[in-house]
């Protein structure tokens, strides 16, 4: 029998992943230097700035002076964050964002619903893949679990707790429906893209970092010591309306049965703690393309199909798994 | 009877909503203050558009609702009616409002500057007139008199470029927000 | 998005107040447009606040003060420390502003300014700066401290028999560069490794016990 190869790109996709997260996290620390150095153009006085300021001014001015004419005007084209932000334009926003401003204000304003229709589209057609390829909290919280996998090597205990995923359904539900309570979009301070985004702007535009610190620094610090990844598998609110936007999704991975030998790399790679292995992908797949890069034996690929394909049982090159999921761990041992 | 009041730095004032003691004001062509809040959705583009860094935002010191939404401390910093956060605005909550004085006067109420005539030099007979001179919409806003003794008028959008401007320590022109 | 445009209209907007405030006759405006386009620029660039102000320090146009504004009594007062970064060596001057709520009267009487560190534990070294009457309806005290730290700064004055005491926070010197936040964070850094050392014994100790256990 023939193997059947898995498009070849399939497998580095996890590298672009990487990119598309440091561009996105570099820009966010990138725009407030950028208003900074609008802010010292507009008041016309170099003289008075202070020394660090001139040196910001300075290292603006290299940066951006092959591209833009005006730096008052011209560097306008891109503002915000992930949470909403300007492109030349063309403004998105979050679908939460918008989900979360209808209820608190609980009247529709077109526009800006507007705003997130192609953040919707993209996430019926890809699934979740904000969560893997845009967010800048997700760039933080997968390099946290680098750091507690390296803290286990060192001999450390860190936490790896299970619980019920559809937690974050429920903290979705509660967050909307304080927002209508409150008349205020509360969601925003429980969402860490969002709290990440602004933080980074406070912290340098602003000269210091602000309450929603603190709530992300916990988030990580509930990653480390409860649960790898807990924040965006149990709890997040946006990661929760993304899975039901991305519950259809066109885009899926997908195992080659004939491929695999059953090594359980993909699960334990699987930043959501799904179950590649047994074909359980579900709506919370964030098609972030770790498991196709892990896979020794080219296993996995990506299928232009609406639903996970059933269970097809061990893989054919592979022993037998057992039904009881820990059971494979043992005999490894 | 003793009363003693313990009151911090600016940054950590404790107060709540329209508290003399948190004295802030909405970007120009926010809308009114209950409206505003549920509109927002605390995206910050618009400090991020304001040239003059003068949009700033809350932590908790003025309630949970309105945790990162944006505010002007007019003496520290006053707004200098460029109109670039309601453009970006992408909710609403700031409206987009055209740099033309009909315009402004129909859309934008931050508040209203108060003159105090016993701290105001021109008031106290050493003629001054800065805040006239700061005023971005002079002899519509403001107007002055005798000595260049400042008068408010009623269609003063309260953007507390006179505030800013005031040599007077402490400032003798305030803006008191909008109620709503 | 056509700044282009947005210029022209804020130029258009400019133009248009001053032409309100200079009261130029009708037919002498296209003259006076080009006229003003030179001066309003200049105007602009030399005018003390209409442009931006840059940052809080001393070369700004108006030296920028540090404000608590707050209610105590009868009384409203505003209170500002002058330069709002004050250094250690350097005279700096406390503000006080008291006028009634009722009727906006300004206290006339004398105030007197004590300092003391702000400490939560121990001996706060009180001082008192000095007594003084009103110059312009503001009580001005000023000071000089010989090094950084936090301080509280009392005023006090007595009104219709009854006491006033004002507390106010006054920093000398750069703010402390941990923050709160920067604690907040340590703190949780120490938690965490003191939950792992902790889990670490128990696992130990159980491993032993097992051990044990298994043994005999």
């Amino acid at each position: 029998m023939t193997p059947i190869k898995p498009f070849f790109l399939w497998k580095h996709l996890n590298k672009l992943r990487w990119v598309t997260l440091s561009v996105v996290f570099s820009m966010l620390i990138f725009l407030p230097y950028a208003h900074l150095y609008q802010t010292y153009e507009a008041a016309h006085a170099y003289d008075l700035l202070a020394d660090s300021e001139k040196q910001i001014y300075d290292t603006m001015e290299t940066i951006t002076s092959p591209f833009i004419n005006d730096p008052e005007e011209d560097l306008d084209a891109i503002k915000g964050n992930t949470w909403s932000g300007t492109f030349f334009g063309l403004q998105l926003s979050d679908p939460l964002a918008v989900i979360g401003q209808i209820f608190s204000s609980l009247t529709f304003y077109t526009p800006f619903l507007l705003t997130a229709l192609i953040p919707i589209a993209f996430t019926l057609v890809f699934g979740r893949f904000f969560c893997g390829w845009i967010c800048p909290a997700t760039f933080i919280y997968e390099l946290n679990t680098n750091f507690s996998a390296w803290l286990r090597r060192a001999g450390l205990k860190t936490g790896n707790r299970r619980f019920d995923r559809r937690v974050k359904y429920l903290v979705l539900g509660t967050g909307l429906v304080l927002s209508a309570f409150s008349g205020s979009v509360v969601v925003a301070s429980v969402y860490p893209p969002a709290i990440v985004g602004r933080e980074i702007y406070y912290s340098i535009a602003l000269g210091g970092f602000g309450a929603g610190s603190i709530f992300f620094v916990g988030t990580l610090m509930f990653d480390l010591l409860v649960a790898r990844r807990g924040f965006c598998r149990y709890l997040c609110p946006g990661g929760a309306l993304y899975s039901i936007l991305g519950r259809f999704r066109i885009f899926r991975i997908q195992r080659i049965v004939e491929n695999c030998n059953d090594c359980e790399k993909c699960n334990a790679i699987c930043e959501f703690g799904l179950d590649p292995l047994r074909d359980s992908f579900g709506q919370e797949c964030n098609n972030c393309t770790a498991c196709i890069a892990i896979c020794p034996t080219d296993a996995l690929t990506f299928k232009v199909q609406i639903s996970d394909a059933p269970d097809k049982g061990p893989g054919h090159l592979g022993r037998q798994y057992s039904k009881n999921k820990v059971g494979i761990i043992e005999a490894a041992a | 009877m003793s009363v003693v009041a313990l009151a911090l730095a600016p940054t950590t004032t404790r107060a709540a909503k329209n508290q003399p003691s948190l004295r802030f004001l909405r970007p120009p062509g926010a809308l009114p203050e209950e409206e505003f809040l549920s509109r927002c959705i605390h995206c910050g583009q618009c400090g991020e558009a304001c040239p003059n860094r003068c949009i700033k935002y809350f932590g908790l010191e003025n309630g949970l609702t309105s945790i990162d939404t944006p505010y002007i401390i007019p003496r520290e910093k006053a707004c200098i009616l460029c109109m670039k956060c309601g453009d970006i605005c992408p909710t609403g909550a700031i409206q987009k409002v055209k740099v033309e004085l009909e315009d402004i006067l129909d859309k934008v109420h931050m508040g209203t500057a108060v003159v105090d005539k016993q701290l105001c030099l021109s008031w106290q007979g050493k003629s001054c007139g800065v805040c006239y001179r700061a005023c971005k919409l002079p002899d519509v806003a403001i107007r002055v008199g005798y000595m260049e003794q400042p008068h408010v008028l009623e269609n003063c959008i309260g953007c507390g470029l006179c505030e800013r401007s005031c040599i007077q320590i402490p400032q003798a022109i305030k803006i008191l927000p909008r109620k709503t | 998005m056509n700044r282009s445009g947005y210029r022209l209209q804020a130029l258009g907007f400019r133009l248009k107040q001053s032409l309100h405030a200079f009261r130029f006759s009708y037919g002498l405006r296209p003259a006076a447009c080009i006229f003003l386009l030179l001066l309003v620029e200049t105007a602009n660039a030399h005018h003390v606040l209409g442009r931006p102000a840059y940052s809080l320090n001393e070369d700004s146009n108006t030296p920028p003060s540090m404000q608590v504004e707050t209610q105590i009594g009868d009384y409203f007062v505003t209170y500002m420390i002058f330069p709002a970064f004050p250094k250690a060596g350097e005279r700096g001057r406390v503000n006080l502003y008291a006028t009634r709520i009722d009727n906006g009267k300004a206290y006339s009487g004398e105030v007197t300014f004590k300092v003391r560190d702000d400490v939560y534990f121990g001996n706060d070294n009180s001082e008192t700066l000095g007594s003084q009457l009103p110059d312009d309806s503001v009580f001005r005290q000023g000071f000089e401290f010989s090094s950084n730290g936090e301080y509280i700064i009392t005023a006090e004055f007595t009104e219709a028999g009854e006491p006033y005491i004002i507390d106010f926070p006054l920093r000398i010197g750069p703010p402390s560069s941990i923050g709160p936040i920067g604690i907040a964070v340590g703190s949780i850094v120490i938690i965490l490794v003191g939950v792992n050392l902790v889990q670490r014994k128990r696992l130990l100790t159980s491993k032993i016990r097992n051990a044990h256990e298994e043994t005999p």
